[in-house]
């Protein structure tokens, strides 16, 4: 029995869980009995074949369950905003009109950054696991690239909603009895929905495929969507552009075209800076 | 047929030994053989991953059973499994189509 013993080594140094480990071993063990002499491969090669077609399987369903579940925040988030109809009271110009802890405009600031890299980072995500849904293997650094933006995105989702509850806080009396029981419950239901999600992504960093391969960048997760001889930077900076736009529409429609100028602006600055701070770790740039 | 040459059709090959009744790892593996003429002399360990794969992506689905004391997973097709057998078939009749209106 020592070939089990020496797949059970190698598919335990691969990160195959326990019980997957068990299983594989009993159905090895039943082929062997069945042909004590079948030719059933190097233990090292087994093991890393199972590894890599599983963690295949694990780096693109953490990815859509990272996406799913920032997508219920999201809805939450959306829904509580138009259900109460309170969102002056959020706002730096609220807070001005509110006595509020000088602790609270950091908080804000992170909270609105955290929730643009939260839906940027998982929308990345899932953009490519989608493009790599028909491949049995993926290499290991388009693994690491979707763990990275599934894990960017779950974090950036989690620092959004633990500023909810912190905001209610900060605005008491702008918020009212009803936003601040909303906060809670859409902190809570959110926080819960990314913990649901969080195994599946720790899973994917166990068991991870380990195969050659580029992991490409913006263009190759676009593909058809954007013209021949557009580099990632290009698309950055379209987006920034039509970010200035239609903030700056909505600006317009609100009449306050000044602020609305002001805030795409300052949101395309901030999509710039995050093209150029996170663009080579979550693989827009070069691979990583 | 060397292994390579397998490439990508290994899938669409065990989903149409195990879809007229439910096998266990070895008897996909013979039926493979027996179906093939003995052509097919892949690895054999080569196909239990596969087989873990496919249940993964809802193709197959498995469970345990008892035999002479010993406990062994047999698989079935499933209904999305059946429809993938039927996409697997038909690229490859498109595909030998062509190769044999080239080759021929």
């Amino acid at each position: 029995m020592s070939y089990l013993n020496d797949l059970e080594s190698e598919l335990s140094a691969t990160g195959i869980p326990t019980r997957r480990r068990r299983r594989i071993l009993a159905e090895f063990a039943d082929h062997l009995h069945e042909d004590p002499s079948a030719q059933l491969g190097a233990p090292r090669d087994l093991a890393r074949q199972f590894a890599d077609e599983l963690g295949t399987r694990l780096a693109r369903s953490s990815a859509y369950r990272a996406f799913a579940a920032l997508a219920f925040c999201g809805i939450g988030l959306a829904v509580m905003f138009v259900a109460v109809g309170r969102m002056r009271g959020l706002t730096l110009q609220g807070q001005t009109q509110t006595p509020t802890p000088s602790w609270t405009a950091p908080i804000l600031l992170v909270a609105a950054l955290a929730a643009q890299v939260a839906l940027a980072a998982g929308g990345l995500a899932l953009l490519r696991a989608w493009r790599l849904r028909r491949q049995r293997v993926i290499s290991s650094r388009d693994a690491t690239v979707l763990a990275r933006r599934s894990a960017l995105g779950m974090f950036s989702g989690a620092l959004t909603l633990a500023a909810l509850p912190a905001c209610a806080l900060a605005f008491p009396r702008a918020a009212g009895h009803t936003w601040t029981t909303f906060a809670w419950v859409i902190a809570g239901l959110g926080i819960a929905s990314l913990l649901a999600a969080t195994p599946a992504l720790i899973g994917s960093l166990r068991l991870r495929p380990d195969v050659d391969g580029h992991a490409g960048d913006l263009i190759d997760d676009l593909g058809g969507w954007v013209p021949r001889g557009f580099t990632p930077i290009r698309v950055a900076l379209v987006l920034a552009l039509v970010i200035v736009v239609v903030l700056s529409a909505a600006g317009v429609a609100t009449a306050d075209p000044y602020d609305g100028i002001l805030r795409g602006i300052a949101d395309a600055l901030a999509c710039m800076t995050g093209f150029i701070v996170l663009g080579r770790y979550l693989g827009l740039r070069t691979a990583s | 047929m060397r292994p390579e040459e397998l490439k990508g059709h290994l899938d669409g090959l065990i989903l149409a030994v195990v879809a007229p009744q439910p096998l266990h790892g070895y008897a996909v593996i013979e039926q493979l053989k027996a179906r093939s003429g003995g052509a097919l002399a892949l690895p054999e360990g080569t196909v239990y991953p596969a087989l873990h794969r496919l249940e993964a992506d809802g193709l197959l689905e498995s469970t345990w059973s008892t035999a002479s004391g010993r406990r062994r997973r047999v698989y079935s097709i499933t209904r999305r499994g059946e429809k993938e057998l039927g996409a697997s078939r038909k690229r490859w009749r498109v595909f030998a189509g062509t190769i044999e209106s080239v080759l021929a």
